[in-house]
């Protein structure tokens, strides 16, 4: 029994590989595929394109042809073709006459329209068709060859561009209000500082430095590390003397800086109070000796006497000047 | 640290009297010359020596020799030639006939005060002979070596405008300079009281007014001079700031220095601003003493680019602009 069917299945694969041998060799062109002779009937099995995108129908075509008059075969019946990655979603037929150096013609073609399932490759199996010879009413039939198409990235559909467009101009419109919004809102704050930097033009800087006077050095700070109290002292009197007489205070020694007040016809007394606020500041933050309290006290009265001073000037200059 | 610095202040005032004596004495002779007295007198508190640059006739010999009158030490002018050994320098061996032996003849270095003129105008081998000689202050001559005299300062010119047939101290040799001096010209009162002092009949004479032990002494008290850890690390900002400018925001000057100066500059730097607050009478250093010596310590110690020299860029130039950037404290 085993070698029976050992004997029907090479037999099988014997006839299945002699029919497929009948087929020439595959044509150059894109698509089509090896014609299939039997006696005077031809058969040719092409499709649209090697390639087709996922959104896209492949065409499946089988041409049959002879020569002689169209009744000469009858087509009995074509397979619906076995395919792999594609569905098929319609099919067709016609039938056409034409002469061929002087001799009819008869073509019946057999259209299959499907679409690609997924990317990758797809697969048309062999189409069987069987027709009849009618002059000798012996039934034949043909075979297709196995084709591969393989499915691409889809394409943008016709109609998907006006969306697009449509997307397009939605987001330059968005662009450009956005622009808008961030121009107004930088002008605003531009137009913000500037007020803001006018009014601080505008105010003495002594109301600033007698802020800091009392932030960085706090007399009510019974902690008060003096030393450090000292330094902070005479390095706010060196800003404020750069800041206000515009001398290279913080990178000058005393003496320079007392030196530059005097060209800069700065008033006696001022130059007096800060001589002595920095000379004895020098003393304990050079000396190693911490300094006295009582003397810190002495010296920032000084400076701040010195800035309330200035300030009512300012202030008197402001006025005359409004 | 606790520092008692009344009792400093003490000290250093009681033994800084003979500064004004001797500024007294030599301010007889010398008219101006404040500043080159001044750093003689670092140089002799802190055991420096002292490169001088200037034009000739600037009274550079006379104050060094009013200066060793004052007080009281030997002084030797050297001139440099091309033909100088160094042998006339330092001494040498002769024979004696009568005794039949080899004898010493020690030469002009032995001497307190040293003006090497034109140091430039011999040959390397006998400036070697005077660097090595002010570097270990000791010479051998033979098989016998000589302590040299305390105290000993040696005061090298260099002529800047002659360079024909020089041969100019290598970078190496100008750093063993505690000092370098830019003397300039008298201004216009002072040359007037120049003139009228110098044609009278009779030029005045300095007397001694203090003994060399006295100013070897004073070294010691120099050293215990206080300087704070603001003013170390002001002095550490400005050297650094020579070896990096770009990190001061000096980013112009980086391409203009070709090396820094050394950690020599940082110790004699700090000796010599101790020794200015000694000359002031004062027990501690601040900014201005560091300020006021900076560009003495620190302008042969800065190498300038070819660059440099194109835009007739100086070291003094680039060292004040330095002294100018950094935060005084």
């Amino acid at each position: 029994m085993k070698i029976k069917i050992s004997v029907f299945l090479i037999a099988g694969i014997l006839s299945f590989s002699l029919l497929n041998a009948q087929a020439p060799a595959p044509d150059s062109g894109s698509s089509a595929q090896p014609d299939t002779i039997s006696s005077g009937i031809k058969m040719r099995a092409s499709v649209s394109s090697k390639e087709v995108p996922l959104n896209r129908p492949l065409i499946f075509t089988i041409q049959v042809e002879w020569f002689g008059e169209l009744s000469r075969y009858e087509i009995s019946e074509v397979e619906d073709p076995v395919v792999r990655n594609f569905t098929i979603q319609s099919n067709s037929s016609s039938d056409r006459r034409e002469m061929v150096d002087g001799e009819l013609k008869a073509i019946k073609t057999f259209e299959f329209e499907m679409m690609p399932l997924e990317l990758g490759m797809g697969y048309i199996e062999g189409v069987i068709v069987k027709y009849i010879d009618t002059v000798t009413g012996e039934g034949k039939h043909l075979v297709t060859n196995r084709l591969e198409v393989k499915v691409i990235e889809p394409v943008a559909e016709p109609g998907s561009r006006k969306g697009l467009i449509k997307w397009v101009v939605l987001f330059i419109i968005l662009v450009i209000l956005g622009v808008a919004i961030f121009w107004g809102r930088k002008k605003q704050i531009e137009k913000r500082r500037r007020q803001e930097e006018e009014a601080a033009a505008m105010a003495p800087i002594e109301i600033d430095y007698l802020k800091q006077l009392k932030a960085s050095v706090p007399l009510d700070n019974p902690d008060l590390h003096l030393k450090d109290a000292y330094s902070q002292l005479s390095h706010l009197v060196k800003k404020y003397l750069t800041e206000k007489y515009e001398l290279p205070a913080t990178t000058a020694t005393t003496e320079e800086i007392i030196s530059g007040l005097k060209q800069n016809d700065v008033p006696e007394s001022l130059i007096n109070n800060t001589e002595e606020i920095l000379n004895k500041s020098d003393v304990v933050k050079f000396s190693g000796g911490e300094g006295e309290r009582a003397e810190l006290e002495r010296l920032y009265t000084l400076f701040e006497d010195m800035l309330d001073r200035n300030l009512k000037e300012s202030k008197t200059a402001l006025y005359k000047e409004s | 640290m606790n520092v008692d610095i009344q009792a400093i202040n003490e000290k250093i005032k009681k033994e800084s009297v003979f500064v004004d004596k001797i500024m007294n004495e030599v301010g007889k002779v010398i008219v101006g010359q404040k500043y080159m007295i001044e750093r003689l007198l670092i140089g002799l508190l802190t055991n420096g020596h002292i490169h001088l640059e200037g034009v000739p006739g600037l009274a550079k010999t006379m104050a060094v020799r009013t200066l060793s009158a004052a007080i009281q030490t030997k002084f030797q002018r050297i001139q440099f030639t091309p033909d100088l050994l160094p042998a006339d320098l330092i001494g040498t061996l002769i024979y004696d006939q009568s005794t039949g032996k080899f004898m010493t003849k020690q030469g002009p270095i032995f001497s307190n005060l040293i003006l090497a003129d034109e140091i430039n105008r011999s040959p390397a081998k006998v400036q070697s002979a005077l660097l090595e000689a002010m570097q270990e202050r000791q010479v051998t001559i033979g098989d016998e070596t000589f302590l040299l005299d305390d105290p000993f300062l040696v005061l090298a010119t260099q002529n800047p405008i002659e360079q024909e047939g020089t041969y100019p101290l290598p970078e190496a040799q100008i750093d063993r300079f505690m000092l370098k001096l830019q003397i300039g010209y008298p201004n216009k009162e002072e040359e007037l009281e120049i003139m009228r002092r110098m044609t009278q009949k009779t030029i005045p004479v300095v007397m001694p007014v203090v003994k060399p032990q006295e100013i070897i002494s004073a070294r010691s008290v120099v050293q215990e001079v206080y300087m704070d850890e603001k003013i170390e690390r002001y002095i550490i900002d400005i050297v650094f700031a020579t070896r990096n400018p770009r990190d001061y925001g000096l980013d112009e000057l980086e391409p203009l220095i070709q090396y820094g100066a050394s950690p020599r500059a940082s110790i004699n730097l700090v000796l010599a601003a101790k020794a200015h607050a000694f000359l002031r009478h004062r027990g501690y250093v601040t900014p201005e003493d560091v300020r006021s010596i900076g560009p003495d310590v620190l302008r042969h110690r800065v190498i300038i680019t070819y660059e440099a020299e194109a835009e007739e860029k100086t070291a003094e130039d680039i060292v004040r602009q330095v002294l100018n950037k950094i935060e005084v404290p």
